[in-house]
């Protein structure tokens, strides 16, 4: 039971692990907190499957679209609501990705129905035997996908100097502007960036939990408790969170109660930010005056 | 000149209790060649999918009845607002199609909270309300005068599961997984009293909630207790997750699950092999089943929505608005509210042939207390037991 309960928790981990990325990366470039990430990806993800069934491209065609799809759809919100908002306070720009939310869920609704469906996946739905745990490929693919994009991205972030520069502006914009950083065109990357991840993470997550327009609602808090624990910033930190979510959730449902299951997730993460605010995996910023 | 402003100001207040007195002998919603009738339906919430299909089942019989005459020489207008599952809102549109738009009843709604929400102004005003589908004490076995229940009770149901595990599966070991809100818990409780009657207890109990999108950890924890029959007090799309899972894991039990499991959906989310040889408790139609009531109302919405596929939705909305157009066309030419409630109460046992026989009374305006069992074979719900 032990190894099925945490083989289960880590694809679970996995699933919250790859929206946490989006939301990291656009954080960690703009400041911002997108709340609008996981209805992002259910849109994108219901766009593709729209493309899917009217053109009948083969699935991994449709995988391979979903990136400029995504960094389209990314770049056009951000241009659209992020832009004007530039200079207002950050709290606005919050409000503003809560907003977005309802427009993308409520939207989602209207134009594709609220009925769930099932989508394919590009994996066999045989699954796999690890240790005496029975796995499906899918999350094995997920998994993967989310550690390729962990590393990735933080290649991006550390040793690039596009993803130095987006550092550099969230943490002092104006000083990143005088220094040349172009701060408009990096906000734009970072939501077209994050965009295509999330879409990524939708058509990977829509053939386990299936294309829903609320499909997104439990996973983006489960993501955001997971990239708190690991400290907002880090990516590695955000995985390992997201995955240390997955197997505690398990376990508790398990072993405790499935109906305090989310309570303890979130209580541990109350426990983490009252002993440990900055998170598990992040060091302590010290701001100077 | 005296005499004429005399004239006017009798006319004038004639007009005005005039209109009141006619609105009293035949009651508000009520023309020479109308009906009007309004409901209340999350069409923006979770649970969307269902009001939608529910309307259409509801809506394509209004069609129907209309194009044939309609009932006693008078069409009927069926109007829909959207409460979005939130209690404010239902509380507003229905004062809105109370008060604006005067509906005469309201029949066929969705949503537990939300009906409980606006029985007391309904109660208040004397609006009959038929079929107001949910699960609660309030609805299905009402008190108040102007309510009729079309569904049973939640933990009646619960029951009934349990002693089809025991009395026909001959289970020993019998786990329950269900929703953890009123919906399920009321199952729940239900199947707990079946099986004290029978001398068992669960074996193993989980429960989710609706915004989970994984159920893996409770199947694992539900498959360690090794029971013989799982009880699913449940919704489609978890019903297709637990599926799924389990048939991941390879674990094979016996199932029972609440009607919402006959729904289509299911089949399309789970595939025929998850759900191979899964009974269900029937308390509406399927479509597989070859009597003349459930083939008309195929036909009906075929005919006028097409798209929509037959099932418990579609089935319950239809039986809401196949009982209240006979108990309007019983309540005679001259209708009133009260004469509508007279008439339904007088029905006796009354087949709709989509829901088990209504059996309502001066006394009793509750939802039916017999059951049908089918079961998923190949990918078709296959009706073992009829009610």
């Amino acid at each position: 039971m032990i190894t099925q309960l945490l083989a289960s928790g880590l694809a679970l981990g996995s699933v919250y692990a790859l929206l946490a990325l989006s939301l990291v990366l656009i954080h960690k470039a703009t400041d911002v907190v997108n709340f609008a990430q996981g209805e992002m990806a259910m849109f994108g993800t219901y766009a593709c499957f729209a493309l899917l069934t009217k053109t009948e491209f083969p699935l991994p065609v449709v995988m391979l679209a979903a990136v400029p799809l995504g960094i389209l759809l990314g770049v056009a919100t951000e241009r659209i609501t992020m832009g004007p908002l530039r200079s207002a306070p950050p709290v606005n720009a919050l409000i503003a990705t809560i907003g977005l939310w309802m427009i993308f869920h409520h939207t989602a609704g209207w134009i594709w129905g609220y009925d769930p469906v099932r989508f394919p996946s590009l994996f066999s739905p045989e699954p796999i035997n690890i240790l005496g745990a029975r796995v499906a490929q899918n999350s094995l693919g997920i998994i993967a996908v989310s550690l390729l994009v962990m590393v990735l991205l933080y290649l991006f972030f550390e040793f690039t100097r596009m993803g130095i520069a987006m550092r550099a502006a969230s943490q002092n914009r104006r000083a990143a502007q005088l220094m040349g950083v172009n701060v408009t065109r990096i906000s734009l990357i970072a939501w077209g960036l994050a965009t295509a991840v999330s879409v990524v993470c939708g058509l990977l997550i829509a053939p386990l939990t299936f294309l829903d327009f609320e499909m997104m609602l439990s996973v983006l808090l489960k993501a955001f408790a997971g990239a708190i624990l690991g400290g907002f910033n880090s990516l590695p930190g955000a995985v390992v969170g997201c995955l240390v979510i997955g197997v505690v959730e398990n376990l508790i449902a398990a072993y405790v109660s499935t109906a305090f299951k989310d309570t303890f997730a979130f209580g541990i993460i109350i426990v983490v930010l009252m002993f440990r605010p900055q998170g598990l995996f992040t060091r302590e910023i010290v701001k100077k005056v | 000149m005296k005499r004429t402003r005399e004239k006017l100001l009798s006319l004038a207040l004639g007009t005005a209790f005039g209109l009141i007195g006619a609105a009293h002998a035949a009651d508000q919603g009520i023309t020479k060649d109308q009906i009007t009738l309004g409901a209340f339906l999350p069409l923006q919430s979770g649970l969307a999918a269902g009001a939608t299909q529910m309307r259409e089942g509801a809506e394509a019989y209004f069609k129907y009845i209309n194009d044939n005459g309609g009932v006693n020489g008078r069409k009927i207008e069926w109007i829909v607002e959207n409460d979005s599952y939130n209690p404010q809102q239902t509380v507003a549109v229905v004062k809105k199609l109370v008060d604006r738009d005067g509906v005469f009843a309201m029949v066929s709604t969705l949503g537990t909270v939300t009906a409980v929400a606006v029985l007391p102004f309904l109660a208040q005003r004397g609006v009959p309300i038929v079929n107001p589908a949910g699960g609660h004490e309030l609805l299905n076995k009402p008190k108040d005068k102007n309510v009729f229940a079309i569904l049973p009770l939640s933990s009646e149901i619960g029951e009934s599961m349990a002693d089809y595990a025991v009395q026909k599966l001959g289970a020993k070991r019998v786990a329950i997984f269900y929703q953890n809100d009123q919906f399920g818990k009321d199952q729940r409780d239900g199947a707990i009293e079946a099986l004290k009657k029978h001398n068992l207890k669960a074996v193993g109990e989980a429960s989710y909630v609706p915004s989970d999108v994984d159920v893996s950890a409770q199947v694992v924890a539900l498959r360690d207790t090794n029971p013989d029959v799982v009880v699913l007090g449940i919704i489609p799309k978890h019903a297709a997750l637990f599926l799924k899972e389990a048939q991941r894991l390879g674990w094979k039990p016996k199932i029972v699950g609440h009607n919402t499991v006959a729904d289509p959906v299911v089949l399309d989310l789970a595939g025929p092999e998850a759900l191979e040889g899964v009974y269900v408790n029937l308390m509406t139609a399927v479509d597989t089943m070859d009597t003349p009531a459930v083939k008309k109302a195929n036909e009906i919405l075929a005919k006028y929505y097409p798209k929509t596929k037959p099932g418990y939705y579609p089935y319950l909305g239809m039986a809401g608005a196949i009982i209240i157009v006979e108990g309007i066309k019983r309540a005679g030419p001259d209708l009133t509210r009260v004469k509508l409630i007279s008439a339904l109460e007088s029905l006796g046992r009354y087949e709709t042939g989509l829901v088990p026989p209504i059996e309502w009374n001066a006394t009793y305006h509750g939802g039916p207390r017999s059951f049908g069992y089918a079961q998923w074979q190949g990918g078709k719900l296959k009706v073992l037991e009829g009610w």
